[in-house]
């Protein structure tokens, strides 16, 4: 006679019950993984260190940068206003990658005013003296997706005094924002 | 036994799902025997919408007619004053097979306190106490060429907020060498000593890029 101990047999019951789980689990992750989302808008922080850094040494670079200690003989004559076809940003956006700017050339000082068509404005600078100008300007606010009608107002001040207003400029662009 | 090749068969279909999910990931397309074949976009965008600086105008900085002097008879007075708009750089217009520019850079002018109803051009008294504003015109040729018939820009009622359209620009080096006339007949009959002082108006200039039409 066999006096060997039979191991108790596992239920089954019990057995399929996990595996429902596995399989249960596995086509929930599938679903979970595969369904197409919608992301929401990011708002995305201005880079750091460029965004509304205003530079000594500002060239328009329109085909090739001005040379330095210009000994042009040629006399005054009036004030070089900075144009632009478009600028693109991405909605949530709080900055705008524009060269805005004073022409080394010009005898007048700059204060520039980003703003839309229906006068919203985004951004204003400080006096920006010949040569100086920004690569990137921090946003009073972001825009939704959309295309725009935008300018940079140029408003011409005599630097003698810093405040005499001169001749003043609008540079009209398309603002695209994605 | 039989539990263990159920097992099996459910354990083999959960790692050939597993298998199927990495391979299909989102945004992509099998080609299997049934769907040998598919097409797949190819995209390219070129970006012109970069913020760089596109062209540069030059405007003129002031509007000074110097010192004005009361006509003695009630007849035409004129100081003329020349100005020039020019186009210093401009790059990147469209251009067609020719060569020719379909884009330009479009000028318009106005006063400061231009409105559609009320477009004229002004120098005002800088002393604020005495109201008086003399009215002067902006020609878009040079004083030689100008008689008396001959329309100021102003001369058409100004449409557009932007101002009155001086130029479109296409190369650079291309100019408006305009005038300003104002007629100092307007001081013929007053009171001096009331309207002296120093007078000043400021133009905007507005301008960009469009189609050529």
């Amino acid at each position: 006679m066999n006096n060997q101990a039979v191991p108790p047999q596992k239920s089954p019951r019990r057995l399929w019950i996990w595996l429902c789980i596995i399989v249960i689990g596995l086509a929930a992750a599938a679903v979970f993984f595969l369904w197409p989302k919608e992301e929401p808008a990011p708002v995305r922080e201005p880079a750091k260190g460029v965004v509304g850094t205003i530079t000594d040494n500002w060239d328009p670079q329109v085909s090739t940068p001005s040379q330095e200690g210009d000994t042009s003989e040629e006399p005054k004559k009036g004030t070089q206003i900075p144009g632009y076809s478009g600028a693109a940003m991405r909605e949530g956006d709080m900055s705008l990658k524009i060269r805005i700017g004073n022409p080394p050339a010009n005898h007048v000082g700059f204060i520039a005013v980003l703003k839309l068509k229906d006068g919203t404005v985004l951004y204003e600078s400080p006096l920006l003296y010949p040569g100086q100008g920004l690569e990137e300007v921090p946003l009073t606010q972001t825009l939704p997706k959309g295309t725009y009608e935008a300018l940079v107002e140029y408003r011409c001040i005599l630097l003698e005094d810093g405040k005499t207003p001169l001749n003043t400029a609008e540079s009209g662009f398309t603002l695209y924002v994605s | 036994m039989k539990a263990k090749k159920v097992v099996t068969l459910v354990l083999a279909a959960a790692m050939a799902m597993t298998a199927s999910i990495s391979v299909a990931a989102a945004g992509t397309r099998q080609l299997t025997k049934n769907n040998p074949s598919d097409s797949t976009e190819v995209k390219a965008h070129i970006d012109g919408a970069t913020g760089a600086v596109s062209y540069i105008i030059e405007i003129p900085e002031v509007v000074d007619f110097g010192n004005l002097t009361q006509p003695e008879t009630n007849e035409n007075s004129y100081v003329f004053k020349p100005y020039d708009v020019t186009a210093i750089e401009i790059k990147g217009l469209a251009k067609d097979a020719q060569g020719n520019a379909t884009q330009q850079v479009s000028v318009y002018v106005k006063d400061e306190n231009a409105t559609t109803m009320s477009s004229n051009f002004y120098i005002a008294n800088t002393d604020q106490s005495k109201d008086y504003k003399l009215q002067y015109h902006v020609f878009d040729i040079e004083a030689a060429n100008i008689t008396e018939t001959t329309p100021p820009i102003s001369a058409v009622t100004m449409s557009s907020d932007k101002g009155y359209f001086l130029k479109g620009f296409t190369e650079q080096g291309q100019a408006v060498n305009g005038t300003l006339v104002l007629n100092q007949n307007q001081l013929f009959g007053q009171d001096l000593q009331a309207m002296s002082g120093d007078y000043s108006g400021h133009m905007v200039f507005y301008s960009e890029i469009v189609d050529k039409t």
